[in-house]
């Protein structure tokens, strides 16, 4: 038993291994450094707040220490800023609180900066020549993508998302560095995501804004050999020769809306044309003779989210 | 007095409109039509004659003119300057859009030759080998899925010998040697960079990403290092990765809209900040950022290889959209570009040239090039897809 008691004595302190170390050298209450962020990025210019409400007595001196070098223009200062360093260098920042009783308690903690990155893919549409990445529309599928330091892991940590402090996947997943969500109708959605160690440490925390959009509609005139023209129709459309082919492309419209659409039409001078295409997003308009001008229109819906969906026309001369 | 003074002015007015006639009638008079009418063929369409496929169709370009000169009518889907070193000829390879024909124009007689009549429908990209012995025409006949039809151009006939990649490919580009494709194909893990050699057809994985859209700044051989970012736009944020030695490491380079160039000593970088464009070159020695003024589009620039110099095509003076870059790709938004040299290290820009004030036409530029030596640069003009060049 007081081997037991030997052994529990000389390594209950390393019990507490975390990024803060807590050292009481007289005082009689615990010590912590805080931060104002939990994601600390490379070179990024971060506060530290020394937290010492728990202490007993009143504090009377603060001093720190950056990298073990005493920092004299943090003295008796309660937050100081500090910039990190680069990838793989860590800091230490270390206080020293000394009380009226001239007993000094300090509290240390290392920073190993990180890139957290978290890439939205919104499953919505753009055409093939567009270089661009979609933006996510009101009501549609965005993938969500996290990469550490450029790569990705997928045994060591526990991932927690949330879309608008819904927990997405049900809960935490380890290895679940990607992740599917349907955005809200609001205008801004929140994706938060917290990342863990095994061990429960937490390794960053970030929080981002996806703001959705509303879908455009660009019409392009289709060469049948060259393709879909670089520049879109601006209002109206000359008819040069004897037909045109026009396409629609609606920009932003959820993928699997513009796959399935529940309505779509074309309109010419306000009446429905029984588009025969092979593409229900191309129309072929064909000069019958005479010349003026005539409005085509363009609609495409999603009956069961009124959201998903975009309309709009151009004149054609002829 | 009065009748006299009217009498005098509408005698100078007579003589006035007497002489404006005479001048439009003698020299105001347009010479060509291209002068009065929009040259609307470029997406006019051509037929191709199959009976002269085994034809050489030759005409001639004038290549002696300014310093800006437009190199072709026809729309161009990829083109590289070739450098006949037993010739001591530089060419000019192109590879038409929709056809994926290849011609070639000497750059110094301007005789423009069809080199292979080979036709591959939907070709809307295209890059060509430095030596030009090897074409890759990317085809979207089927719009999203992009194949890659890989041709080996010959002298001996105007055909090409052509092998489909089976990978659906999103981006591609050819080794500066000549001898390796690069390309990205996706799958349900993300996106892959393969370096693809011609002559053995070995497949190798440059890189794994587990995400889908990357713009990628391919590095000029597979062992070299490659650049990527998510595909850009403005409301969602981009992240710079390099990936060296089969090792992707993340660069300390992010933010809103990221368009991006590197290489070994800078990054040169556009992000949108508080509802705005802005523009940096980092120093990868010293680690500090200083401000550009210009901005940074793979499309419409090059960086050198081994120095802090970029050439980039940027409207001057013109106030970019908050939704820049997805206006241009979405082309609701042109420009009237002049080229510009960058110097990363000061920074500092010097003007190369004003297109519009040099050819008095509307020069959206795209696909900026350099040719051999760095002695002409080469270009699309989005508006209407034809190649040109400018003599530096």
């Amino acid at each position: 038993m007081k081997y037991f008691v030997l052994i529990l004595t000389l390594f209950l302190p390393f019990t507490f291994t975390s990024a803060q170390t807590s050292l009481n050298l007289g005082g009689n209450s615990e010590l912590s450094i805080e931060f104002d962020t939990n994601y600390f990025t490379p070179f990024a210019e971060i506060t530290a707040s020394v937290n010492d409400y728990t202490q007993t007595s009143q504090t009377n001196k603060i001093y720190w220490k950056v990298d073990g070098k005493s920092v004299p223009e943090f003295n008796n200062q309660r937050s100081v800023k500090l910039n990190l360093k680069d990838l793989g260098e860590a800091t230490n920042i270390q206080v020293f609180v000394e009380n009226a009783n001239k007993q000094t308690v300090t509290a240390k903690k290392t920073i190993n900066p990180i890139y957290l990155d978290i890439i939205v893919e919104p499953q919505t549409r753009t055409p093939s020549f567009y270089k661009g990445r979609a933006l996510p529309s009101y009501g549609s599928t965005v993938n969500l993508t996290a990469m550490i330091n450029g790569n990705i892991n997928n045994t060591d940590y526990v991932y927690n998302w949330y879309l608008n402090d819904v927990h997405l996947d049900k809960g935490s997943v380890v290895g679940k560095y990607k992740t599917s969500a349907v955005l809200g109708m609001d205008d801004y959605n929140t994706v938060t995501l917290s990342i863990s160690k095994t061990t429960g440490e937490l390794l960053a925390k970030r929080v981002i804004e996806i703001a959705p959009v509303e879908s455009e509609l660009h019409f392009y005139e289709v060469n049948a050999l060259y393709g879909a023209n670089n520049i879109p129709i601006l209002n109206s459309l000359n008819l040069i020769g004897n037909s045109a082919i026009v396409r629609a492309e609606p920009y932003y419209l959820d993928i699997k809306t513009y796959n399935k659409p529940q309505y779509i039409e074309w309109k010419v001078d306000g009446v429905r044309n029984p588009n025969r295409n092979n593409n229900p997003y191309e129309v072929t308009l064909a000069r019958q003779g005479g010349s003026g001008k005539t409005e085509v229109g363009f609609h495409v819906r999603n009956l069961d989210n009124t959201l998903q969906g975009v309309e709009d026309s151009f004149i054609i001369n002829y | 007095m009065q009748k006299k003074a009217l009498i005098i002015t509408g005698v100078i007015i007579i003589l006035l409109l007497i002489s404006i006639w005479i001048y439009l009638l003698f020299f105001g008079t347009p010479k060509t039509i291209n002068e009065v009418f929009t040259d609307f063929s470029a997406n006019s369409g051509e037929v191709v004659n199959t009976e002269n496929q085994n034809q050489t169709e030759t005409s001639t370009i004038d290549v002696t003119q300014s310093k800006l000169r437009q190199l072709t009518t026809k729309p161009v889907a990829g083109f590289n300057e070739v450098y006949s070193t037993t010739t001591n000829i530089k060419a000019m390879y192109y590879a038409e859009m929709g056809t994926g024909h290849i011609y070639s124009i000497n750059l110094e007689t301007g005789e423009e030759k069809r080199l292979s009549a080979t036709t591959v429908a939907g070709v809307s990209s295209a890059e060509i080998s430095a030596k030009g012995d090897y074409v890759a025409l990317g085809s979207q006949a089927n719009d999203k899925n992009s194949t890659i039809i890989i041709g080996k151009i010959s002298s001996d006939t105007n055909e090409i010998i052509t092998k489909e990649l089976p990978n659906v490919v999103d981006d591609f580009s050819i080794s500066l040697s000549g001898t390796d494709l690069f390309y990205t194909n996706k799958d349900t893990n993300g996106l892959s960079g393969h370096s693809y050699n011609f002559k053995s057809g070995n497949d190798k994985i440059l890189f794994t990403t587990p995400f889908h859209e990357a713009t990628i700044q391919w590095g000029r051989e597979s062992d070299d290092t490659h650049y990527l970012y998510p595909k850009p736009t403005y409301l969602l944020e981009g992240y710079l990765y390099q990936v060296s030695k089969g090792k992707m490491s993340r660069l300390p380079i992010s933010g809103h809209g990221l368009t991006a160039m590197a290489n070994d000593h800078i990054v040169a970088y556009s992000i949108g900040e508080n509802g705005l464009s802005k523009n940096y070159v980092y120093n990868r020695q010293t680690k500090t950022t200083k401000t550009l003024n210009t901005t940074i589009l793979p499309e419409k620039c090059i960086i050198a290889v081994s120095t802090e110099k970029l050439i980039c095509a940027w409207e001057a003076g013109v106030n970019l959209p908050v939704e820049f870059p997805d206006k241009w790709y979405q082309g609701t938004t042109q420009y009237k570009d002049s080229i510009w040299d960058i110097y990363g290290d000061t920074p500092s820009i010097n003007l190369i040239v004003d297109t519009f004030e040099e050819s008095n036409r509307n020069i959206d530029i795209t696909n900026l090039k350099a040719g051999v030596g760095n002695k002409n640069l080469y270009f699309i003009n989005k508006n209407d897809n034809t190649l040109w060049m400018y003599e530096l």
